[in-house]
């Protein structure tokens, strides 16, 4: 054992070189799987961070029960559970005719849970006291001066603080924050009290808040969860694997997706995947490494078994040998990737600790197999230089009758006479350029994705919305007002994008809806038990009615878009185009359609030429509760047909006070001109805009806001500050996946250098013979380029074989799995044709650079070896 | 016809104390058709003489003719060439491409010369003569260690060279094939008008050539022509 060790460490410093190549090989696999882990592991810390940003720190909210007077009665702590925070909220709407305003009290924790912070003065203490935010002071149009008088709900108030804009909530009202004695006064008067609940991190937070409500007696009815960290702290209980796999068995189509995408979103499927491949890659890089060196000592071995050493002694020594050489590296390799990784994410990173510990473990019982694999390889080779029979495969056929020069056929018998490390070569370099041009794909499709998502999904189309903010189609922002907004700050207004609104239906006859299943109040054998959302039944009677057995009518928004609005739309075309000059006199329209759970958008069969009929309400101001339910009489509605233009998968500037926005909902967009000739909608729903570069947007609002006093329900949303925040998010995740490919490329290079350097030098003999029989060294070096180019076109042609399969499984993932808005379906030429010419030119340098090497040493010195 | 004139070659290796003189004042000559045998012990120097001959070693001192031409005065690419087409090799190792056929490693060093064509019925005899033509197919790693030496002298003649050196030509061969070699190439150095230098430290294989020169620390001691010693 002892003289294995000495072996081991002789070796390392006789041939340090080689040492210190796989010391790279294996501190940069280990580089790069904890930097991806811990930037994977950080960026999902910080998307965790992002969604308590957005929607607030508290897992669960509670109304508080009459038993619980005191805040101080609840156990914080118990078996099961430890509370982290408990926040009290309490609230009474005003009647106020113009908006929706709410007086409201929250403590301290409540504040820190729902990320307000008081930015100017003091909290309400006593009446008449009030605390307000940006958000309230805008729309209640206050002054924004401490001590400045106001009036709510008919009193007067003096502002006393300025509070940060909170979280999201799902109400609507603008809150204002008074004393905790002003707001307890109206118990008993609609008065609503909350707790708000967060657990300590660690432990699922489901199976905490079930020991909570336990041992505090706490019913659930009214119970609401925090719906965006719910994923992050599995604040909702999780499906088994063994659910899930039953769940998937039973769908009739679709299952893989299903599958992939539950699993991802409650396992961690990418993550572990992309660390499972990451491992494979860089283990595959050290065995190649390790068993080129080892090649290259063969006879050594051979001459340690002749001297008595057997497999277990040999064994141990190269055993030894590696886990000497993997101990530096795999600290130096942690400590770079976190290093790298800290850089990228410098605020918010964090180091996956998991990763490493287990990777430490994974990586060292891989050293055993490796070990174990190189000395069955040795095996082998020994056996077959006994036999001393060339392979078969090699024709006997004499080439110089028809070749007069015989370079052409060395090289090709050079390059694949040691087909595996041919192979090794050729895959290792090809990966390095299929991982660096796969992960240039997923960055620009996430780029795209993200960016489209912000205008879309996210609702930040503009810097500032204005939007009436009530379920009334009879309030809008008049078209006068949009006009005066635009035209009395031409200056500071940049782009400005009014959008009108009115609710619609359309009927889907003979089978055109196709997911019949898709909401669940007209799914007949719903595949999970979500019921209809209560609200939307009780106000319009749902979002799909069935009328016959194959006929459904489905509620839509309907909008009128200006024509720059339209020209956005282009980006999420399904099928069609979109020409906003034509549409108004063919009386085109185009149909938002619906995206199902796993990116698919063939919901419904409706293809651009295809006639819809799309019924509004006549009078948007009508009262009638049957009117927005599409079920008061036929007097009530306008109905008119379309052509549809284009089908798209995602518009702007969504309305989601009424039947709701995004991709579970259908929508109808039209030219504004449309929206009045057809249905007499002249005013608007939303006045989107940009701010010119050189003014803020708060000085943009400044200018707006007196020309909106009096409208009802109509808010301001600054969006600037979410979108530069989102913007450098992208960036960041750009810069992340860039760095990833180019540490794969780089371990691959290392792995392709060493081993085609080790087959030029392994070469030597031959060469010295070439050499004494009078090749130039001109020739030579032809020779070598000639290798150099048929491992770079091997290396590219694999590169592509695999681009293609990669790309294609890459796009199902991304459009399917991950529900990007727009995958790109073509193959990433330019840095495909990059890394060919990359890859090329490396295969040659290297070449060349091994070959000048053996030019420089003496023919005698080559051909004794 | 004088092909090889050797002129106070001396070649040493290393420098200050360290250095080694291989060959001191070298002086001999060799005529058209000789077959001569150089002979010495290990370390002699006949290896590093025969290495500078061939122009794979270059000289620190005097020159080299072969047919005229000083090598030592060659640059590296012209002295390549000259090479390839004046200087035939033969190794104790054989030294053949084990991934080219036996036909193809005899044709190897003429195809090397873009200008030249391959002179097939010339390959044909010369592997009829040195009875391998039959294993004409076959690669180095399937003939016997006889039959591979066969290959090498076929190849050192294929160019039809000026010169060709053999450096310990049968010392990996039993007694038996080491007789069918030197007789081999012997004969072919008849048929084929060579001129054949060949180390060995083996006297009875001397023995056999035209003349013997003799080597001892790099100093030509004597040759014997016809059973005469010349000091």
């Amino acid at each position: 054992m002892r003289n294995c060790f000495k072996l081991a460490v002789s070796y390392i410093r006789y041939y340090w070189k080689q040492a210190f190549i796989l010391f790279l090989g294996i501190s940069m696999s280990v580089l790069l799987l904890s930097g991806i882990a811990s930037l994977m592991h950080s960026e999902r810390m910080t998307d965790y961070e992002n969604a308590k940003d957005e929607y607030g720190s508290w897992d669960y909210r509670v109304p508080i029960p009459e038993n619980h007077k005191e805040k101080n009665s609840i156990a914080m702590a118990g078996d099961g559970f430890q509370v982290k925070r408990v926040g009290y909220f309490c609230s009474y709407p005003l009647a106020n005719p113009q908006k929706e305003i709410a007086l409201c009290y929250g403590d301290g924790d409540y504040l820190k849970l729902t990320g307000r912070t008081l930015l100017e003065g003091e909290y309400p203490k006593k009446a008449g006291e009030v605390a307000l935010d940006y958000y309230a002071l805008h729309n209640l149009e206050a002054e924004y001066k401490l001590g400045s008088k106001l009036e709510l709900g008919g009193k007067p108030y003096r502002l006393t603080g300025v509070l940060s804009e909170g979280v999201k909530t799902d109400s609507n009202a603008i809150l204002a924050f008074v004393d905790q004695a002003t707001c307890q006064d109206n118990q008993g008067k609609g008065m609503e009290a909350l707790y708000y609940i967060s657990f300590s991190e660690g432990k699922d937070r489901y199976r905490q808040f079930d020991a909570f409500v336990k041992k505090n007696h706490i019913n659930h009815p009214g119970l609401d969860v925090n719906d965006g960290t719910a994923l992050y702290t599995g604040a909702e209980p999780k499906e088994t694997i063994g659910q899930i796999l039953r769940t998937a068995l039973r769908l009739p189509e679709g299952r893989l997706i299903y599958l992939m995408g539950t699993l991802n979103n409650n396992n961690d499927l990418l993550y572990h995947v992309v660390l499972a491949v990451l491992f494979i890659f860089g283990g595959f890089m050290i065995f190649s490494i390790f068993q080129v060196i080892v090649e290259r000592r063969m006879s050594q071995y051979g001459m340690l078994e002749v001297l008595g050493a057997g497999q277990k002694e040999l064994f141990i020594s190269l055993l030894t040998e590696l886990i000497l050489i993997f101990l530096p590296g795999y600290l130096t390799g942690s400590a770079l990737g976190n290093l790298l990784a800290r850089l990228l994410y410098p605020g918010r990173f964090r180091a996956d600790v998991h990763t490493f510990a287990f990777s430490f473990l994974a990586f060292g019982l891989f050293l055993v197999v490796c070990c174990v694999l190189v000395l069955r390889n040795m095996k082998k080779y020994t056996q077959v230089e006994k036999m001393k029979q060339p392979s078969s495969r090699v024709s006997r056929k004499i080439r110089s009758r028809k070749r007069r020069g015989l370079t052409w056929i060395l090289s090709k018998r050079f390059l694949l006479e040691k087909r595996s490390c041919f192979i090794r070569v050729v895959i290792s370099l090809s990966l390095g350029g299929v991982l660096l041009v796969c992960t240039s794909y997923v960055a620009d499709n996430t780029k795209e994705n993200n960016a489209h998502a912000m205008v879309t999904d996210q609702g930040l189309y503009t810097d500032i919305s204005v939007t009436i903010e009530d379920d009334d189609l009879g309030k809008v922002i008049p078209a006068k007002v949009a006009e005066n907004v635009c035209a009395n700050n031409k200056k500071e207004i940049e782009s400005f994008f009014p959008i009108s609104y009115t609710l619609g239906e359309i009927p889907l006859k003979d089978g055109k809806f196709q997911w019949t299943e898709f909401y669940p109040e007209v799914a007949e054998n719903p595949m999970s038990d979500e019921k209809p959302d209560p609200e939307i039944m009780k106000k319009y009677g749902g979002i799909a009615t069935k009328q016959g057995s194959n006929d459904f009518k489905l509620k839509v928004n309907v909008y009128g878009y200006g024509a720059a609005g339209l020209s956005e739309l282009s980006d999420y075309v399904l099928e069609g185009t979109i020409k906003p000059e034509n549409m108004v006199s063919k009386n085109q329209v185009v149909l938002k359609t619906l995206m199902d759970g796993g990116g698919h958008y063939d919901g419904i069969d409706i293809k651009p030429g295809d006639t819809i009929t799309v019924k509004v309400p006549k009078e948007p101001g009508d009262r009638d509760p049957k009117l927005l339910k599409f079920q008061a009489g036929k007097e009530h509605y306008v109905e008119k047909d379309f052509e549809v233009a284009a089908v798209v998968s995602r518009c702007v500037g969504e309305n989601d006070v009424f039947i709701g926005a995004g991709p579970s909902v259908v929508s109808v967009i039209m030219p504004q001109e449309m929206m009045e000739s057809n249905f007499g909608i002249s005013d608007y729903n939303s006045l989107n805009i940009n701010a010119a570069k050189s003014f803020d947007s708060s000085q943009v609002i400044d200018g707006i806001r007196p020309l909106l006093s009096g409208l009802r329900q109509c808010v301001i949303h600054d969006y600037s500050g979410s979108i530069e925040k989102k913007n450098e998010i992208l960036a960041q995740k750009a810069s992340f996946f860039y760095g990833i490919g180019i540490i794969l490329f780089l371990i691959s290079l290392l792995h392709a250098m060493n081993s085609m350097k080790h087959q030029i030098q392994s070469r030597q003999y031959e060469f010295g013979i070439l050499r004494a029989m009078g090749i130039t060294e001109q020739r030579f070096r032809g020779m070598l380029i000639r290798q150099g180019l048929f491992y770079g076109l091997a290396a590219s042609a694999c590169m592509i074989l695999l681009t293609i399969i990669c790309q294609a499984v890459l796009a199902e993932i991304l459009q399917h799995i991950i529900r990007y808005i727009i995958v790109s379906q073509n193959i990433p030429l330019f840095p495909c044709l990059i890394m060919m010419c990359v890859n090329t030119a490396v295969c040659v340098t290297v070449m060349l650079v091994a070959g000048n090497g053996l030019l420089r040493r003496n023919v005698v010195e080559e051909l004794k070896g | 016809m004088i092909v090889l004139d050797v002129k106070q070659v001396s070649k040493a290796y290393g420098e200050g104390e360290n250095q080694v003189r291989a060959l001191k004042q070298v002086d001999f000559q060799m005529e058209q058709g000789e077959f001569v045998a150089l002979l010495g012990a290990s370390g002699s120097g006949k290896s590093t003489l025969l290495n500078v001959i061939g122009g794979l070693d270059t000289v620190t001192e005097g020159n080299i003719m072969i047919r005229g031409q000083n090598i030592a005065k060659l640059r590296q690419k012209e002295l390549t060439i000259f090479r390839r087409r004046n200087i035939g090799f033969i190794f104790q190792d054989y030294s053949l491409m084990p991934v080219l056929n036996v036909y193809d490693n005899v044709a190897l060093p003429v195809s090397l010369d873009k200008g030249r064509h391959i002179d097939h019925p010339y390959i044909e005899r010369l592997l009829k003569d040195l009875k391998i033509w039959d294993k004409r197919t076959r690669f180095p790693k399937e003939l016997s260690g006889g039959q591979q030496q066969r290959v090498a002298i076929a190849r050192a003649l294929a160019n039809k060279p000026a010169l060709v050196l053999a450096d310990e030509p049968t010392g990996n061969l039993d007694s038996r094939t080491t007789n069918d070699v030197i007789g081999l190439l012997k004969a072919s150095g008849k048929q084929y008008n060579q001129t054949i230098l060949m180390v060995t430290h083996n006297e009875i294989i001397a023995q056999s050539c035209d003349r013997i020169v003799r080597i001892e620390d790099g100093v030509l001691s004597g040759s014997r022509e016809g059973g005469e010693d010349h000091a």
